[in-house]
């Protein structure tokens, strides 16, 4: 009984050492890909920049030899698809490069204009890319530079911008899709994709020594800015939203949960604080005519006031609400409307129409939603409430006896 | 002065061996006496002859003393003790058995007057006194530490107990430490074992059964449980199993343990052996049977569930939430000591997506000029290690401390300078070595040890599906064993919500009623009901 035991476990033993590790990788054997850009060259190649970290051993190594490189490295390649790109990578890396702990995939607003579904194939099909990759539009810029913008710390520019991007609800100014959701919009036939852009802001602050610096040192104080969002009518960029159009889009889709409200009251201007929202998209028949009807419901905070203008009762926070109605209505026109001249319908109303009117819009709608979409006439309802008053009613006003 | 005293007990000690007539000095080694030849050999009516079977079977020994006398000084009565020096304690020899015996000679002058008197319980001051019949019964008890007394034309041998072992104090458990608890552990006398049991269940209902396991080492076992409470079955499973055992000798409980299995090849304990008195009350408590054996400082305690075995008896004497959370450690220790190595590989060599970004980067910078693939790194580390640990318990206490410095700095240190291993993977081997000794049970603790290394084959070959695979196969094994017939992973599975209010969670003693149910069917109940002390409760 034993010796056969023994038997079975040796020849399992055997067994498993002949598949011999095939999947096994060093961790140091590993170049580890942060982000990585995606461009097309005039003859149609795709050029890939591929960010990779440069492990940089701690303790045993000081700064001094180490502070010479920076954390990161880019490595450049061309190829007929992407995946060939990517494979022509190992023609210059000795490491194997490792896409799961990828974080942004920039896309040059060149291609995005051009199409992004020959590029997207990959992205899906590749069982290492993770789906909350963020998508993001190389504005204006070439990718290369965006990759090598320096004045991010300690960490590579790619993951500088995943960070950014984990703060987007501080502005609630641009939208962003990860990867999963821009595949499931680019996929549906009820929405249109969009994704935020990055471009290039120059730096108030230079650091004192820059004067002296050669130009290409220079032009790395110019600092990444993650702003606006590209609209995509199928899978081709069509245009951009500005931050108040962006936001538009955001509310629609009732995403808004912080961001400012920057209103004038009185001549004075008045901030509050977005806390949260939610929206509803009511697509209605009225006289025949298809309608969109946009709830949005808010709670906000007055956050900043101009000083010693008013005093906070009933009446006042009857007038603020409606001061912050009037902003968000503004907004969301806004969205709505550039996004209907853009014919667009990253908001999400044929998938509405589609939800209430199923029949109609299996048989008819969907074939002439183009030519719907930027006529529809959109209503907009919002109600604020305004909340958390009380402590401070008055703002703070040496002259408050002079009146 | 203590010198000169000491000078003087060697040399009389001296001079009295050297006296003895009777020491055989050719031993035919070929000789040997069975149970059953002593058995038939009964007490003669004369003295001579006695004393002559007696030298024959244990004269040979150094230690084995035989003291002439009479009784009474008109028609005397030959008379003789035999003991064996060392075993007995001489003080009382001397001042309630000799002493007696000789100042009786002062008083009455006839040897039959005083023998009378003996024989009816008088001039012996010692109470434990027995009468042997035959030569098995007298060797048996001489080999124990007692004195055996022939008298003359007396058919029957006087046994008197006057055992003075050297042995040492109740010492305090190394092992099974508690900071709040008793301080008593057993010790290598049966006897006292028994007696640190008695005293905490002071009850007629504790049974103490006796057998005798070795032919030649004949060692004392003695099994103890709870009458009224422990099931049937079990004790006579017990009692089957001990009753099957023929062995050369039984030098420590291990011996037992591995008769007593139910699956004799599995890696598990399925036996709990502790030092701690404590421990054994409780588990007798439970309905579990517990096995002493002579000369081991461990009791063993059947039928031993994995839960069981993670327990430790300060579980109950502290507050029921820490002691929960303890047990959590506990657990969660129990699985890292068995999984870490391996998930560390197979994470890093195969599902590098799992491993946060930054910890990721940190273990590529780490493992910069390794030379070796993460596997053999982990092999050299664990086995350094172990090899670490069996050096510091075997090495003597002084140079146990020299080993700690040398292994901390050679390994910890210098390994990592020289870029041999890297450091995560220290603190992998570290995190592991930490999470073996929070195993109560030492002997768990070696299986967890022992079970590490297939599984960190496994998941190098393999990844995380390696390591699932031999989870698996260990989870597997659990569950298909069994200890004296109860299940192996019992409360938990089959389930029993009574009992397991002392598995995943240690309930507060009022909520404990029943005993656990695996073990016990009559007398469940440990306390009468509604014990939750609160307001208006008296």
């Amino acid at each position: 009984m034993a010796v056969r035991l023994l038997r079975i476990a040796i020849l399992l033993f055997l067994l498993s050492t002949l598949t011999g590790c095939w999947d096994l990788r060093e961790a140091e054997k590993t170049a580890i890909v942060v982000g990585f850009g995606i461009d097309r060259k005039e003859d149609g190649a795709i050029e890939l920049v591929v960010q990779t970290v440069r492990p940089q051993p701690t303790g045993a190594v000081g700064d001094g030899a180490g502070n010479d490189k920076p954390p990161y490295h880019n490595w450049y390649s061309t190829g007929e698809t992407v995946f060939d790109a990517v494979r022509n990578l190992a023609l210059q890396s000795p490491n194997q490069f490792f896409w799961s702990h990828n974080q942004v995939i920039l896309i040059s607003e060149k291609l995005a204009r051009q199409g992004v579904l020959d590029v997207m194939d990959f992205l899906e099909r590749d069982p290492e890319f993770k789906q909350s990759n963020w998508v993001l539009i190389a504005r204006d810029e070439q990718i290369k530079d965006i990759l090598e913008a320096g004045e991010t710390g300690q960490q590579p520019p790619a993951r500088a911008l995943a960070d950014i991007i984990d703060l987007r609800e501080r502005t609630s100014k641009y939208a962003v899709l990860n990867l999963g959701d821009f595949f499931q919009m680019l996929d549906s036939p009820d929405q249109e994709p969009f994704t935020a852009g990055v471009t290039f802001f120059e730096g108030i602050m230079k650091p004192k020594e820059e004067a002296v610096k050669t130009v290409e040192k220079a032009k790395k104080t110019f600092e990444l800015r993650v702003t606006d969002t590209a609209v995509f009518r199928e899978d081709r960029m069509v245009g951009w939203l500005n931050p108040t159009e962006s936001r538009g889009l955001l509310w629609v889709r009732g995403e808004v949960q912080q961001g400012l409200l920057v209103t004038d009251y009185e001549k004075k201007k008045v901030v509050f604080e977005i806390l949260k929202s939610s929206a509803k998209i009511e697509p209605r028949v009225m006289d025949g005519r298809l309608i969109i009807k946009l709830d949005v419901k808010t709670e906000c905070n007055l956050a900043e006031a101009s000083p010693g203008i008013f005093k906070i009762d009933a009446d006042v926070r009857k007038q603020l609400e409606q001061v912050i109605a009037k902003k968000i209505q503004e907004e969301m026109m806004a969205g709505v409307t550039r996004c209907q001249e853009l014919n667009s319908d990253v908001l999400g109303f044929a998938g509405a129409v589609h939800r209430t009117f199923p029949e109609a819009w299996n048989k008819e709608l969907s074939k002439q939603w183009p030519d719907i979409f930027p006529d529809l006439e959109v209503q907009i309802a919002v109600k604020p409430k305004l909340k958390g008053l009380g402590l401070i009613t008055t703002s703070i006003n040496p002259r408050k006896n002079q009146k | 002065m203590s010198i000169l005293s000491n000078f003087i007990k060697l040399f009389f000690r001296h001079a009295e061996k050297k006296e003895m007539p009777y020491r055989q000095q050719e031993l035919n080694l070929n000789q040997v006496y069975t149970r059953q030849e002593l058995m038939e050999l009964p007490v003669d009516r004369s003295l001579a002859r006695n004393l002559e079977h007696i030298i024959n079977i244990l004269g040979h020994n150094v230690d084995f003393v035989k003291r002439d006398f009479v009784l009474g000084l008109e028609e005397p009565i030959k008379a003789a003790i035999c003991y064996m020096d060392g075993l007995i304690n001489s003080e009382i020899l001397g001042s309630d058995i000799m002493r007696p015996l000789l100042e009786a000679n002062a008083r009455e002058k006839s040897g039959q007057k005083l023998l009378k008197l003996l024989t009816q319980g008088g001039l012996i001051a010692k109470a434990e006194i027995q009468k042997g019949e035959n030569f098995q019964t007298i060797v048996s008890h001489v080999l124990v530490g007692e004195v055996v007394l022939f008298i003359d034309g007396f058919a029957r041998a006087f046994i008197i107990s006057c055992k003075g072992y050297n042995g040492r104090g109740i010492p305090e458990p190394i092992q099974e430490n508690a900071i709040r608890g008793p301080r008593e552990a057993f010790v290598e006398l049966l006897s006292v074992n028994i007696s640190l049991i008695r005293k905490r269940l002071v009850t007629p209902n504790l049974v103490v059964e006796n057998y005798q396991i070795g032919r030649i080492s004949a060692t004392n076992v003695s099994v103890l449980y709870l009458k009224g409470l422990v099931s049937e079955d079990l004790v006579a499973e017990v009692r089957q199993r001990l009753n099957r055992i023929d062995i050369d000798a039984v030098l420590e409980s291990g011996y037992l343990e591995h008769f007593l299995k139910d699956s004799p090849y599995s890696p598990f304990p399925l036996v709990i052996a502790t030092e701690r008195p404590d421990k054994v009350a409780a588990d007798l408590l439970e309905g579990r049977v517990a096995i002493l054996t002579d000369n081991t400082p461990f009791a063993l305690v059947v039928p031993g569930q994995f839960f069981s075995l993670i327990q430790s008896s300060e579980d109950y004497y502290t507050e029921f939430y820490f002691a929960t959370f303890v047990r959590w450690i506990r657990l969660f220790s129990f699985f890292l000591a068995l999984t870490l190595p391996s998930l560390y590989i197979a994470v890093t060599n195969f599902h590098q997506e799992m491993i946060p970004t930054t910890l990721f980067i940190s273990i590529a910078a780490n493992r910069q000029g390794v030379p070796f693939p993460a596997v053999i790194e982990a092999l050299i580390m664990e086995i350094l290690f172990e090899a670490l640990r069996e050096a510091s318990i075997r090495l003597p206490t002084t140079l146990a401390q020299t080993i700690s410095i040398v292994g901390a700095l050679v390994i910890g240190q210098a390994a990592v300078q020289a870029n041999i291993v890297s450091p995560a993977m220290i603190i992998v081997v570290a995190t592991t070595g930490i999470a073996t000794f929070t195993i109560p049970q030492y002997n768990l603790g070696q299986s967890v040890r022992l079970l590490r290394f297939p599984l960190m084959l496994a998941s190098a070959f393999l990844g995380l599906f390696g390591l699932m695979t031999g989870l698996l196969a260990i989870l597997l094994h659990l569950c298909s064993l069994r200890s004296f017939g109860v299940p192996y992973l019992s409360p938990l599975s089959p389930f029993n919500w009574q009992s397991f209010k002392d598995t995943l969670i240690v309930a507060p003693h009022w909520t404990r009623r029943n005993r656990p149910a695996e073990m016990v069917q009559r007398n469940v109940n440990r306390m009468s009901k509604n014990l939750k002390p609160g307001p208006n409760k008296g």
